[in-house]
């Protein structure tokens, strides 16, 4: 038994220490993740937050036997919060994206900066099950299964959604070229 | 080319800044959002309750399945009595389990199956704890008939059986029963006066 399942077992019978290693674990990706999807530090934070409280009283209900994948679980409720929020907000917008600050140091790289620009604009246009699947896929690198589980759809019919979102992708990029 | 674009997005969104806060105060103002569940959720104790339930009763049940083919002297034949007796305390039905247990005995002492000495000593203990169940007048009646049925059950096996310890053993219990059933019709003669008196004129 390996020590993250050791920890989910201790956490499912109320072990908050235990619990508080996995937060230690998942909580600056939840983050990136939330910030990616909303834009708006205050806003990713916030959900980031909400996700670990709401998880930890979903956790009775997971299980690893049955092939569950913690990473899975706690992005699916940070997703399920991310959708939430952008319904309150109503509007997708596109110079949110644009709008995010890097923490890498482009100042000396403006062609890389403006194609980073340029590919956050073609994903926002995707629908948002789509654009879970390339974030997930290309920067979280989770594996099919788990992305199917954060965006409720079959891992079969992944691979071939995924070939279409890149040349939808593609098309886009060429358009705003 | 997009895979270039993939990546080098990918190493900005890796590289997110994680805010001061939530790496300073982040699980402090989480845990203080916590439930308590220190001794399991509702779901995870009633779920463990329900398994380890059915998991005894899976055991409980093999068990008393098994013991039905035990012979006196068997590991499982004190199941097996404790089952027929708590199954005729419950529903008043003391027949079944005398019969069983004079089964028991005839079968032994022929040599067939188990240890007489066992079957004869739960015999006893099923005639006694049947004997002191009976309190009406109908179930005495009912248990009178069926203490003479397995008396004759009883002597017929003594008269097969060669062997000569074995028939002695059966004769004893045979008086025992005989002297169950006195006592059933010394009860009956002591509520019902002269009507007892003629049926211990014909039992002598």
């Amino acid at each position: 038994m390996d020590d993250l399942t050791q920890l989910i077992i201790l956490a499912q019978e109320g072990d908050q220490d235990a619990y508080g290693k996995i937060y230690s674990q998942f909580y600056k990706r939840i983050y990136r993740y939330c910030q990616f999807n909303t834009y708006d530090k205050v806003v990713a934070q916030d959900i980031c937050q909400e996700t670990f409280v709401r998880a930890w009283k979903a956790l009775p209900k997971f299980s690893i036997k049955k092939g569950g994948s913690l990473q899975a679980f706690l992005f699916r409720i940070a997703r399920n919060l991310i959708i939430d929020a952008s319904r309150r907000k109503k509007t997708v917008s596109i110079e949110g994206y644009e709008n995010l600050q890097s923490n890498e140091d482009l100042a000396g790289d403006i062609d890389r900066r403006d194609e980073n620009k340029r590919l956050k604009a073609a994903m926002a246009k995707l629908n948002e099950v789509d654009r879970q699947i390339i974030v997930l896929h290309y920067f979280e690198e989770m594996s099919g299964a788990e992305i199917a589980k954060v965006v409720g759809t079959r891992e079969g019919a992944l691979r071939v959604r995924t070939h279409r979102i890149i040349k939808k992708l593609k098309d886009l990029m060429e358009e705003n070229a | 080319m997009l895979e270039e674009q993939f990546n080098q997005l990918k190493r900005e969104y890796q590289e997110t800044k994680t805010p001061d806060y939530l790496i300073y105060n982040g699980w402090t103002n989480v845990r203080t959002q916590l439930a308590d569940r220190r001794f399991g959720s509702f779901w995870l104790i009633a779920r463990r309750i329900s398994l380890a339930a059915l998991f005894l009763a899976l055991i409980f049940g093999g068990v008393v399945t098994t013991s039905r083919a035990a012979a006196p002297g068997d590991f499982l034949y004190p199941v097996k009595v404790a089952g027929e007796n708590l199954y005729a305390k419950i529903s008043g039905d003391y027949q079944k389990p005398i019969e069983n247990r004079t089964q028991d005995v005839i079968k032994s002492s022929g040599g067939q199956d188990g240890n007489l000495d066992e079957a004869i000593k739960q015999y006893e203990n099923t005639l006694n704890q049947s004997k002191n169940q009976t309190q009406d007048q109908q179930g005495r009646e009912q248990f009178k008939t069926t203490l003479q049925v397995q008396e004759e059950q009883l002597r017929h096996a003594q008269e097969e059986n060669e062997d000569e310890e074995d028939r002695h053993k059966l004769q004893q219990i045979i008086e025992k029963t005989n002297e169950v059933q006195g006592e059933i019709k010394g009860v009956k003669d002591s509520s019902e006066g002269s009507h007892s008196r003629q049926e211990d004129s014909h039992g002598d």
